[in-house]
């Protein structure tokens, strides 16, 4: 469980370092709607690879497949959502400059 | 009153009173008498006569008996060896987990009580040692019990309410009669001490077995739990007598567990008639200590299972016996084993028996299906958390995706048959 709980963090730790380092590149403000996007595709992840890992320890094969499919699906939906409004974000800024 | 009666026939006893969480509930009550419960209570509710519960039964109930009996196909019972859970190594397991039960505590297993462990009148330390006041001795008695390995531990007041009007106890030391039957004493409780609080002790059964129910590996995870039951129970009765202080332990003799579990705020009684623990769910095993040291006691505590209960209906789906009612809480139930006057929903224990008896061994099912069987991972806490939102859609909603994600699947014989593959 500490295992979990250290990979946790350090996936966390990368994603927030990659999200931070590509705005900083690329110079781009982002909206609060984006952040939220952020933020929320992040955490279904980790919640997404959590479940799946717990699920692993005990055994409940079943439960790691569902778990997979049902959160996983929603952190790629809410992700594909983001990545659309970011996209919007950057566009307008561009424009704006 | 000592009234001697003849028995008129013997079960295979250790099959026919395994069933012990299940008959008491179902035999019993819920609550206390002091508004301590969170469950309601009628004037009807009167305390339980030992005779009536579903193992005591076997003592007297000639007729119950022989329909149970003929119910039993002896010939699927022997080909039963050779499925997977039954197997010679199946039942070693079993035999084992269940040999420190046999040993020291068969007779309240059975109902019998005042016997080995849990005998009234073990020796106490002549000088008593004294506390600051009872909330100091219960932080002290409840930190012993831990240490002597009990899962949770909870203290409430005695109520005579919940002890047996009168035991029956099988009298072993008389010679069968011509018709070779045993005989058995029914007498009123007379405890060498007047009991003033309870100390309820839970021990966790094991969650890989215990899923694999109904089987043998399953009832390995049940006699490992009333194992435990006797060495814990004691344990603590005799830390308590060391300390100069009356006190005897007691499992499925005497008086009934759940009442004082749920008073002593270990959990809330289910529609399967068994206590529900934030922790473990219904996976525990219950054992008390009555004993004459004033202590301070727990409250009940609600933690959304009831209500969970009214909208959730898995073990009674997966009850091969019907035995676990689908519908809303009555007050009372079908069978004398089960005692009126307490809202509550009544299992049928001659239903659930009888399937035991066919089985070849006692089943769990309704134990594992339970949503809330799980083990103590951070997932089940936050859906715990879920569950105590007083939402009924909600509780619909969590009790099919507990399903839909293959949690609490019984009758698996695949699951069985790896038991002994996996490290
Ligand atoms: S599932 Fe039914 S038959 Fe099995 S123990 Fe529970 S009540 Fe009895
Ligand atoms: S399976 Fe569902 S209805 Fe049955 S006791 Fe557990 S929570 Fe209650």
């Amino acid at each position: 469980m500490s295992l979990i709980i250290f990979g946790l963090g350090a996936i966390t730790v990368l994603i927030l370092w990659g999200i931070t380092g590509w705005i900083k590149r690329n110079q781009i403000k982002l909206s609060w709607p984006s952040w939220l996007g952020v933020i929320l595709t992040t955490l279904l992840a980790l919640f997404t690879v959590a479940w799946l890992l717990s699920c692993i320890i005990e055994r409940e094969t079943q439960a790691a497949g569902m778990g997979l499919l049902i959160f996983g699906a929603l952190a790629f939906i809410v992700f594909g959502l983001t990545r659309k409004k970011i996209i919007r974000d950057t566009k307008s800024q561009a424009k704006g400059k | 009153m000592n009234n001697k009666t003849k028995t008129a026939i013997k079960l295979d006893r250790r099959q026919f009173l395994k069933i012990s969480a299940l008959a008491t509930t179902s035999g019993a009550l819920m609550g206390t008498s002091e508004n301590r419960s969170p469950i309601k209570i009628t004037n009807k509710c009167q305390r339980m006569d030992q005779k009536n519960t579903i193992f005591s039964r076997q003592l007297w109930d000639y007729e119950f008996v022989k329909r149970i009996e003929s119910s039993i196909d002896r010939a699927s019972m022997e080909a039963l060896e050779k499925v997977k859970g039954w197997t010679p190594l199946d039942q070693a397991l079993d035999a084992a987990a269940w040999a420190l039960d046999h040993k020291f505590a068969s007779g309240s297993e059975g109902g019998q009580p005042h016997s080995q462990a849990y005998e009234w009148d073990e020796p106490v330390r002549r000088k008593k040692v004294e506390f600051q006041n009872p909330k100091d001795a219960s932080r002290k008695i409840k930190k012993a019990a831990r240490y002597l390995g009990a899962d949770l531990v909870g203290i409430s007041p005695y109520d005579p309410l919940w002890t047996y009007s009168l035991l029956i106890k099988e009298n072993f030391e008389s010679e069968p009669g011509s018709d070779g039957k045993p005989e058995f004493e029914h007498f009123v409780p007379e405890f060498p001490f007047e009991p003033k609080s309870v100390v309820s002790i839970a021990v966790e059964m094991d969650y890989e077995t215990m899923a694999l129910s109904p089987s043998s590996l399953e009832s390995a995870a049940t006699g490992l739990g009333y194992s435990r039951m006797c060495s814990v129970g004691y344990s603590v009765a005799t830390f308590i007598r060391a300390l100069g202080y009356r006190a005897f332990a007691n499992g499925n003799d005497v008086s009934l567990s759940i009442p004082y579990a749920v008073a002593a705020g270990l959990g809330e009684l289910g529609r399967h008639g068994m206590l529900i623990t934030p922790e473990y769910g219904p996976r525990v095993r219950l054992v008390k200590v009555f004993t004459e040291l004033e202590l301070k006691p727990d409250n009940p505590k609600a933690f959304g299972a009831w209500e969970f209960c009214k909208n959730c209906k898995r073990c009674a789906d997966a009850c091969p016996s019907q035995a676990i009612p689908t519908g809303e809480p009555t007050l009372e139930g079908k069978t004398i084993s089960n005692n009126p006057g307490v809202l509550k929903w009544y299992i049928d224990p001659e239903k659930c028996i009888q399937f035991w008896r066919e089985n070849g061994t006692d089943c769990a099912n309704c134990i594992t299906a339970c949503p809330f069987n799980k083990p103590p991972m951070w997932h089940h806490q936050l859906s715990a958390g879920i569950v105590a939102l007083p939402v009924a859609p909600i509780h619909t909603i969590m009790a099919k995706m507990d399903k839909f994600f293959g949690f609490g699947d019984v009758n698996d014989r695949r699951a069985n048959a790896a038991f002994w593959e996996k490290d």
